[in-house]
């Protein structure tokens, strides 16, 4: 007995390593760039470290006003603790996300022991989430979701043991609950309506529970009180009013055509979601291309590995038919967690998803589980081998596949909308800026057209380490064209390049995109350096006038 | 006397909205096309379009006579007043779609194999042999399909092979002809197939595979890079994703597929997606259902084979599977309302089901036709 529980140990330390290393494998080289939310907290963390508020001069803020799209707080403090540690490094950027990431398997295997009772269907989960494309991806960006899923486990964890459990269980869960509020933005929306589902759900047998639902209710409400006091006078919603649905560019465009009527087109705007809403369900969202790493119409990687299609169709019906616990609580959550998502105005995102993930991964488990069970109680031997044998191969395929997307197709395909590039062109500046007088980056990017706008200044203010309290206090000016919106701060300027009025600034440094500048138009020396990236197409010219 | 004045209101009703549909989208209708035969000979036919609302109307009384067979009972009304309802048949009706015709023999093929084990039989067999036979000789796919789909059944033991003998035998004998025009016209026959299989068309696919390729080549990958992502099963995966794509219920109740690629009307209203769920899960449950709606799920291959992920056009002539499950669906909610969950669902099923139908009549008078002008294709074309 305590053998067997040794070599599941031993087991569950395997996987987490497995994890950990798909997880921390060059971490900083693959992605190839930090890309902007990372980029923001990072120079945020970094600043709320040097001086105890962000880059706008915010005290310890709740909510980060970054570059107007108000992010949560959590990831940046997490990363002062690493910044603090490694110094402002890519990797100080990314090590929390990388390490929470990793450390979910062993508590993904703790709650599906309590939920399942079997140790090896368990582990099967834990290695199903250890080399899930999915839950890797994320887990290597700084990625606000990937704490946000840690938290969401525990707190829906210690909310389903509430209800037969200790009361301390309800100010657990209530806490990670609101942990997960101030972690990520779409879980706001989430765990209102989850909780609001489930106590309709229990309605019933709420009298029972009454003192429990009663302390939960008010742990939350003042553990939240800040968020709420920012939704209602502050930002903290900023965002949910950019991305909401009836923004969507389909729904506008070619669906209600006249523009929205808050009253009249309720009932239209309600099928478009319904319709988004079922629409996550479709094989080439789930299995081919959700995680986006590769380009349009191309087969990339979806949020479960093609092999595990047959597992999620048996995990379903296992679902149904087993006795599992809290199965309402399980329906409600994956019902709920969508939502947050379905509501946007972007297509699909697979990272706003990642907080049914665990769901999806027990399922898939149930249904692996119940697969070898199919196969190996086939009596002939040599169909069982066969059988084995068959799948074995179309594993071993679809992973070689995963493999090549991550190391090879993911970087050379994305790597202009992760900004790629921008770290050697801040290197070039620190090198060569005492040469020049000004020097002015393009906001606008990509290798066709500018069709990407980037905040390059918190790639130099990252990169250059520039210290905070200075960037805090020094000032600054706006351009208050919105055509040509223009920023700048010491010799530093952030705007649209035009070359027939550029053409003449002498000392001053150009960063731009290869069509900022004339194809044939620059003079000989002009042209000082070209930044390529990983495809081999170039990212940026540098240039100054002679 | 009183069913058969139901079946009447039914189809006055879907002549209604076939009519409304037609008025709110004229000039609308899709360029037509001509039975593959005839092409092939070099006479070229159009089914006129205006007799394709009547081939409507045909679709709904098999439903009605489907339904009797299945069900048997009070509710075998639903199939056709579900069709008789949906966007989907009138919206092709309406544009002159040929797979309306195509369906129309679709469901009598399926009619005439359920009353294979009636008295009539001979009549059975009978109109089984001129209903495969106008089939086989009015599209390529359903040529291969049909044959295909009826040799499935007797393998699985849906249909015993007795029954089917001499309807075989005529086929075979009948369908010379056309396997001596096949040989005679082999590259008009081609042509025909490739207009029909289009799937292979789009050269993005095959340029992604010659750049995963060079690129796993240069970073040293180059046997990792052929052993996965190679041409053969790059189609497979392609293949299992187109046919996946079409058994996924947000194709038949939401919008998502587009009906004639611009409307926000859906094939099926949204309301009756909980009772197909429903449905489902019970057809599920027994073997023979589970293989019948196996073997049915061939009758989406038109639809995979298309340019488009989903092709509500070519995908009508699964419309009957998804019909009759919903119906069976609804049937058992309706005769199980004791059960105060699935009362509650079939309120909000038919709360939905009125809403969304009050809507869609809305829409498509007020919204319909613009849609198309910001949207136009070139599978439709405006009466001249």
């Amino acid at each position: 007995m305590m053998k067997k529980a040794w070599i599941i140990i031993l087991l569950l330390i395997t996987i987490t390593l497995l994890g950990g290393f798909l997880r921390f494998y060059k971490l900083t080289d693959n992605p190839p760039s930090l890309n902007g939310d990372e980029i923001s907290f990072g120079y945020a963390a970094y600043s709320i470290l040097k001086t105890g508020h962000d880059e706008h001069g915010k005290f310890m803020p709740l909510i980060l006003e970054s570059v107007g799209d108000y992010k949560n707080p959590v990831p940046a403090y997490m990363m002062v603790i690493t910044i603090k540690l490694f110094g402002l490094t890519d990797f100080s950027v990314r090590l929390p996300n990388a390490l929470i990431g990793t450390l979910t398997i062993p508590l993904f295997f703790l709650f599906l022991k309590d939920i399942v009772k079997n140790k090896t269907t368990s582990l099967l989960g834990a290695l199903f989430l250890s080399t899930s494309s999915w839950h890797i991806f994320y887990s290597r960006f700084a990625y606000e979701y990937i704490p946000a899923t840690a938290f969401i486990l525990l707190g829906i964890w210690s909310f389903m043991k509430m209800w037969d459990g200790k009361r301390i269980l309800a100010v657990i869960s209530a806490f990670f609950f609101i942990l997960t509020m101030y972690t990520a933005p779409a879980p706001r929306l989430f765990i209102v309506v989850f909780v609001l589902a489930v106590l309709a759900y229990k309605l019933p047998k709420l009298n029972k529970t009454m003192d429990k639902v009663m302390l939960f209710i008010l742990t939350c409400l003042i553990l939240a009180l800040p968020l709420i006091y920012l939704s209602l006078y502050g930002n903290a919603n900023a965002r949910m009013g950019m991305v909401f649905i009836a923004n969507d560019i389909e729904f506008q465009r070619y669906i209600n055509l006249q523009g929205f009527q808050l009253v009249t087109d309720i009932p239209q705007l309600l099928f478009f979601w319904l319709k988004r809403y079922l629409s996550y369900l479709q094989p080439n969202f789930i299995f081919f291309n959700a995680l986006n790493m590769t380009a349009p119409g191309t087969i990339g990687l979806g949020l479960l590995y093609l092999f595990e299609l047959p597992w999620l169709i048996l995990g379903v019906r296992e679902f149904i038919k087993q006795k599992i616990p809290y199965k309402g609580i399980f329906a409600i959550w994956l019902l709920t967690g969508i939502i947050p998502d379905s509501i946007t105005n972007n297509q699909q995102h697979s990272g706003r998803l990642l907080q049914i993930a665990p769901l999806v991964i027990m399922v898939t488990t149930l249904g692996a589980v119940q697969f070898f069970k199919s196969i190996l109680s086939i009596s002939k031997t040599y169909l069982k081998a066969a059988g084995l044998g068959i799948f074995a191969v179309c594993v071993v395929i679809v992973l070689i596949h995963a493999f090549l997307t991550f190391a090879v197709y993911f970087p050379r395909a994305r790597g202009e909308y992760i900004d790629e590039g921008l770290r050697e062109v801040v290197s070039y500046v620190l090198d060569h800026q005492n040469n020049y007088k000004e020097v002015i980056f393009d906001t606008r990017r990509g290798i066709e057209g500018p069709y990407i706008i980037t905040n390059s200044y918190l790639y130099l203010l990252f990169y250059s380490k520039y210290d905070p309290y200075t960037y805090q206090t020094e000032p600054k000016i706006f351009g208050p064209d919105k055509n040509n919106p223009v920023y700048s701060f010491n010799k530093y300027s952030f705007k649209y390049i035009d070359w027939s009025k550029d053409a003449g600034k002498k000392e001053t440094l150009f960063i731009g995109s290869p069509w900022s500048f004339p194809a044939e138009g620059l003079q000989e020396g002009e042209l000082l350096k070209k930044i390529y990236m990983r495809n081999g197409y170039p990212a940026f010219y540098i240039v100054s006038p002679k | 006397m009183k069913k058969t004045l139901f079946l009447a209101a039914i189809l006055i009703v879907h002549t209604l909205f076939i009519i409304y549909t037609q008025k709110s989208l004229y000039p609308i209708h899709f360029i037509p096309q001509s039975i593959f035969v005839l092409d092939m000979i070099g006479k070229p036919t159009f089914l006129p379009s205006l007799l394709l609302p009547l081939f409507g109307m045909g679709n709904l009384i098999l439903l009605w006579f489907i339904g009797k067979c299945f069900f048997k009972n009070n509710y075998s009304f639903l199939p056709s007043l579900i069709y008789a309802v949906s966007p989907w048949g009138a919206y092709l009706a309406a544009t002159g779609s040929y797979y309306i015709y195509l369906l129309f023999l679709i469901l009598l093929i399926f009619y005439s194999l359920l009353s294979l084990k009636s008295e009539n039989k001979r009549i059975a067999t009978v109109l089984l042999v001129i209903s495969v036979l106008v089939t086989v000789y009015s599209s390529i796919l359903l040529m291969l399909l049909v044959p295909a789909i009826l040799i499935l059944m007797i393998v699985l033991k849906l249909i015993p092979l007795n029954n089917l003998r001499f309807s075989f035998i005529s086929l075979i004998i009948l369908m010379l002809p056309l396997f001596f025009l096949s040989f005679n016209y082999a590259a008009s026959f081609k042509n025909t197939l490739d207009n029909e299989v289009k799937w292979f068309a789009d050269p993005g696919l095959l340029n992604s595979i010659n750049r995963y390729q060079g690129e796993a080549r240069e970073d040293g990958f180059y046997y990792l890079g052929r052993s996965a992502d190679n041409k053969y099963l790059l189609f497979s995966e392609y293949g299992l994703l187109k046919y996946a794509n079409q058994l996924i219920p947000s194709v038949y109740f939401t919008q998502q597929g587009k009906l004639l690629n611009f409307s926000f009307s859906p094939p099926i209203t949204l309301g009756f997606l909980i009772p197909f769920i429903y449905g489902l899960y019970q057809v599920l449950q027994s073997s023979l259902l589970r293989k019948t709606f196996l073997v049915s799920t061939l009758l989406v291959i038109p639809s995979v084979l298309a340019k488009q992920a989903v092709d509500l056009n070519r995908l009508i002539i699964f419309a009957p599977v998804i019909i009759l499950i919903t119906s069976y669906g609804l049937m058992l909610m309706l005769k199980n309302k004791s059960d105060k969950r699935l009362y509650l669902f079939l309120i909000v099923s038919l709360s939905l089901i009125i809403f969304q139908q009050l809507f869609t009549v809305f829409d498509i008078q007020f919204k319909e036709k613009m849609r198309f002008e910001k949207y136009f294709e070139q599978n439709y074309e405006l009466e001249k």
